[in-house]
């Protein structure tokens, strides 16, 4: 149990999510709560008491991340409620708590995955493991980013129903803007062999870990495939990114077999994709700014509100890239059906509220594909917020 | 919105009456409905004879039945089993569980014995039970009836212990042999129409939670994805099972079959064209099934589930695709668990030295069925049949109930969850192979017992909040407790959220381990045959499948009975009954 926590306490500062292990405490419950902290307080053992979890992390998240929380908590709303699709489908909103009403902790967790303190604290929680309880907050840390600038971007174009910015706030959101991080470079990723089912995981693990290491996504939200012809190898549901070994399967485009149940829940795109063009790499992430872009729409008179993200009918791009709608799953309005067909013959495709899917021959390629998205949609949305 | 009442009818059977009552709110905001209302009912007659006629068998749907809530189509059926004597509960779907919730009944309770064969028929408010001429020989029992229909078939009329109930004809609502019991009650069957709305409270709030939980299950590879259950039904789990190395093969000597690619959903589908019907098809019932995971060959032919896939073939050694489906038909047409008979059949080779042929597999299901010649032993099921062959360690069984198709050597969750679960060797009731093989909500290492004491616990909690409410276990794999404690909240009006009603699960679990315990059953019940922890499965592409490690076994048990409030012999402690208002149950 005690390694298990380690662990996610060294995730959390190899991803950006907190600046110091001393900003994480990870508790996990067998018969008896450990923690990475020293002693149990009587409130963190009462959750334990009261609520059936077996994970409890409560993150003070490292920079921006913490001011943004402050900041959309001093807003008022609650709960906040993004509207990227990962929060839409995931976390539905995210409760505000008062760090000190330990009563309104225990009920905020009793409804949601996580929430988020006034003093800028996420509080998750986990059943399985305490994966889950990374996640969710790695997850409140990007719907959060991404609803504050994009909040921004509306409030400084006066677009839409934008939430308006106090003068401070606005010089904070220019200075958090200034913190973003360079994006990398594009030739980073070295090309590797294919030839064989060893080096096709090879290929896929330096091509997961550079994408992370560079803060390119978060590394759950994201997945990978490679198609040999015969067969595709793609990461499985819930692997991360820079943990690929062992998290691969393999599935015969025959038809022979349906061991692909435990792939990535996009695995039905990735077959798409693969079907449309002649593209032998995917590679799929949640870049921020990819994402603020893409819901970021001055259309008006639509007739489909609130459903934007599934039955958009309006062609929009950035810097060429084709913004489509289309949900995770099948259906009329699934990913299958909306980006292969918008993919062929470009880089990669951008889903709105969701990430980008890049594709090509190469992961170098896709690698490459996927920064100069990120980097375009970073840069117009400089051009856009001024300042 | 407004708070909703819940109805039931008593059904007494010695007495030949029928009364409509009304639930009052506690128990509801309790036991919830559907398994844990069983449980509810079922409490008192713990320490009653085995067989004894009072015992209660109930059919209980949950509030969320007939909302239009994604998968929420189950009703559970509650008793306590002939084959492992615990209390014991099984879900069924279809159209019966939709019909009783529009007909303005959330249960029937069922007690007392006919001393000749009777039918009771439901049409909203018009209730009747008659005797009947019609018998389970005859098949049918629904022609002619336009609503749901749950009746018994002729491997009860023998009182095979795995006989199980029949809905909508050839369905088997699985394990346990509950078909037995309502045999031995002499209700042969139930037919129910219901017309009326199912009350809601809040019906732009129940909106909101579908659209919320039909998003999660779309968005599911295991329900919705390429390979996924709405695809090929459950036997899509086989490929998955055996890549893990943990195909239970020849009665659990090995963990791998060669010859798998032979059973696989994908093989089935080329030759016999996998077609999905759902909940309700073909009967007038509303679909609120999302996935369609009663497959069926393009000729109409039941297609086997994962476990009786499994069982009929690798378990037997058996890689004839045809005759497992053969196999699979038969039970349905007999209303036999599949399951245990697969089980039971490849424990008799093993004891006897001698695989069953597949030519021989359907004569010897109709002996099973029937209790003729040596079928009249294998109707008892493997751990009795074992015993009384003088080779009780050669049934796989935990309970007297045998191992589904997972084996517990390839997931640690899986095999405490096996041992830890009330009604003998199930995989549903911890669902620890969602985390540990299908990877959600993450993925957990099936190779360590590292806080799976605590994690079986929460997820037993949960499973008899689903079982409770009326989803199915499989719709739950995508959806959420948050998604269904919201649709809970629009349907009923009790403002619970997730973690509440995680904690009327919890009662729910406690109320069946004490019932168990009440029944005799202790910590030494709560274990895994000898040959899972002196034998290892089969290694190989990677895999090492090793025995498991007894003490560490012991070690989470132990840890598992005090995350669950119990001493160290699985006996709930008194003030963990205190504090969930458990132990001074009166006959209701």
């Amino acid at each position: 149990m005690r390694a298990h926590l380690e662990k996610y306490g060294a995730k959390l500062l190899s991803h950006g999510l907190a600046a110091s292990i001393g900003d994480a405490a990870l508790y996990g419950r067998d018969d008896e709560i450990v923690s990475n902290r020293p002693e149990i307080g009587s409130r963190t053992r009462e959750l334990f008491d009261r609520l059936n979890i077996t994970f409890l992390l409560v993150l003070t998240p490292a920079p921006p991340y913490r001011e943004i929380l402050v900041d959309l908590c001093a807003g008022g709303g609650n709960p906040i409620e993004p509207q990227d699709g990962e929060t839409v489908l995931f976390l539905h909103d995210i409760p505000v708590v008062d760090p000190h009403d330990s009563e309104a902790l225990r009920r905020a967790l009793a409804g949601r995955k996580g929430c988020v303190l006034r003093d800028g604290r996420i509080v998750s929680r986990g059943t399985v493991s305490m994966e889950e309880a990374f996640v969710t907050a790695s997850s409140i840390c990007f719907a959060t980013f991404v609803k504050y600038f994009l909040d921004f971007l509306n409030f400084v174009t006066r677009n839409g129903r934008y939430v308006p910015f106090s003068p401070a706030q606005i010089s904070r959101a220019r200075f958090l803007l200034s913190t973003v991080p360079p994006l990398p470079a594009a030739g980073l990723l070295p090309p590797m062999p294919t030839g064989t089912a060893r080096e096709i995981a090879a290929a896929m693990d330096a091509c997961g870990k550079k994408t992370v290491e560079t803060r390119l996504v978060d590394s759950f939200f994201g997945n990978i495939s490679w198609c040999d012809g015969k067969e595709i190898h793609i990461s499985q549901t819930g692997s991360s990114l820079d943990e690929l070994p062992g998290q691969i399967d393999r599935i015969p485009l025959d038809g022979s077999s349906t061991a692909g149940l435990s792939a990535s829940s996009e695995t039905g795109t990735h077959l798409a994709i693969y079907g449309k063009t002649g593209a032998r790499a995917i590679l799929h992430g949640h870049p921020r700014f990819s994402v603020v872009l893409s819901m970021y729409c001055t259309e008006t008179g639509c007739r489909h509100d609130d459903a934007c993200s599934r039955t958009c009918p309006v062609l929009r791009s950035v810097g060429g890239i084709p913004i489509v709608p289309g949900e995770v799953g099948t259906g009329r309005y699934a990913l299958p059906r909306t980006v292969p067909p918008a993919i062929r013959g470009k880089r990669g495709v951008i889903v709105y509220g969701h990430g980008v899917f890049c594709s090509g021959e190469s992961f170098p390629e896709t690698f490459d594909s996927l920064v100069s998205i990120e980097r375009s949609c970073l840069a117009r949305y400089g051009e856009l917020a001024g300042g | 919105m407004r708070d909703i009442e819940f109805a039931g009818l008593h059904v007494d059977l010695t007495g030949g009456a029928v009364t409509k009552e009304t639930l009052p709110g506690p128990v509801v905001a309790a036991f919830l409905g559907g398994r844990g209302l069983g449980t509810y009912f079922l409490a008192p007659f713990a320490a009653g004879p085995f067989g004894s006629s009072d015992i209660p068998l109930v059919f209980a749907a949950g509030p969320l039945c007939g909302t239009g809530i994604p998968g929420a189509g189950a009703v559970s059926v509650i008793s306590r089993s002939p084959l492992s004597g615990t209390l014991f509960d099984t879900e069924a779907v279809g159209a019966f569980p939709l019909h009783l919730r529009r007909a303005g009944y959330l249960y029937l309770r069922i007690t007392g014995v006919s001393r000749r064969p009777v039918s009771l028929t439901i049409e909203n408010d018009s209730v009747s039970l008659s005797p009947d001429p019609w018998r389970p020989e005859e098949g049918e029992p629904g022609r002619g009836w336009r609503g749901g229909v749950a009746s018994i078939g002729t491997s009860a009329l023998s009182r095979c212990r795995y006989a199980s109930i029949l809905f909508g004809g050839d369905r088997s609502p699985g394990r346990g042999g509950l078909g037995n019991i309502m045999a031995e009650k002499g209700l042969y069957r139930i037919r129910v129409l219901g017309s009326g709305d199912v009350p809601v409270a809040d019906r732009r709030e129940l909106f909101l939670a579908r659209e919320q939980i039909q998003r999660s299950v779309t968005a599911s590879p295991s329900l919705s994805g390429p390979y996924g259950i709405a695809r090929y039904g459950t036997a899509t789990l086989l490929d998955l099972i055996a890549s893990r190395r943990m195909l239970p093969t020849r009665n659990f000597r090995s963990t791998f079959f060669e010859e798998c690619r032979a059973l696989s959903a994908t093989a089935m589908d080329r030759t016999y064209g996998i077609t999905g019907t759902g909940c309700g098809d073909g009967d007038g019932a509303p679909k609120d099934c999302p996935l369609l995971c009663r497959k069926v060959s393009r000729d109409g032919v039941p297609l086997p589930e994962a476990d009786a896939l499994a069982h009929f073939g690798a378990l037997n050694g058996n890689a004839d695709l045809d005759s497992v489906i053969l196999a699979n038909a038969l039970c349905a047409e007999a209303g036999m668990d599949p399951v245990s008979a697969a089980a039971t059949i490849a424990c008799y080779a093993e004891i006897t030295g001698r695989d069953i042929p597949s030519g021989e597999m359907p004569a010897l299901l109709r002996k099973i069925a029937d209790r003729r010649e040596e079928g009249d032993l294998l109707a008892e099921g493997a751990a009795r049949a074992a015993d009384f062959l003088g080779s009780p360690g050669l049934s796989m069984s935990v309970k007297k109930m045998e191992l589904p198709a997972l084996d517990p050597r390839g997931a640690y969750g899986v095999a405490l969850g096996y041992a830890t679960s009330t009604r003998g060797a199930c995989r549903m009731q911890s669902a620890s192979f969602v985390h540990e093989v299908l990877r959600r909500p993450v993925a957990t290492d099936r190779f360590s017992f590292a806080g799976k004491g605590r994690v079986v616990k929460v997820s037993e909690d949960l499973v008899a909040v689903l079982d409770s409410l009326s989803v199915c276990r499989l719709s739950a794999l995508g959806g959420s407790l948050e998604g269904y404690a919201r649709a809970f909240r629009a349907v009923t009006g009790f403002p619970k959220e997730a973690e509440d009603l995680h904690r009327d699960g919890e009662r729910i679990c406690l109320s069946e381990r004490l019932f168990n315990h009440r029944a005799g059953f202790t910590r030494a019940d709560d274990d895994l045959p000898a040959r899972f922890f002196s034998q290892p499965g089969t290694s190989g592409d990677g895999i090492d499948i090793p025995p498991i490690d007894r003490g560490a076994f012991e070690a989470a048990l132990s840890r598992y009975y005090a995350n669950r409030g119990c001493d160290g012999t699985g006996m709930p402690l008194p003030e963990t009954l205190a504090e969930f208002g458990l132990g001074g149950e009166k006959t209701p």
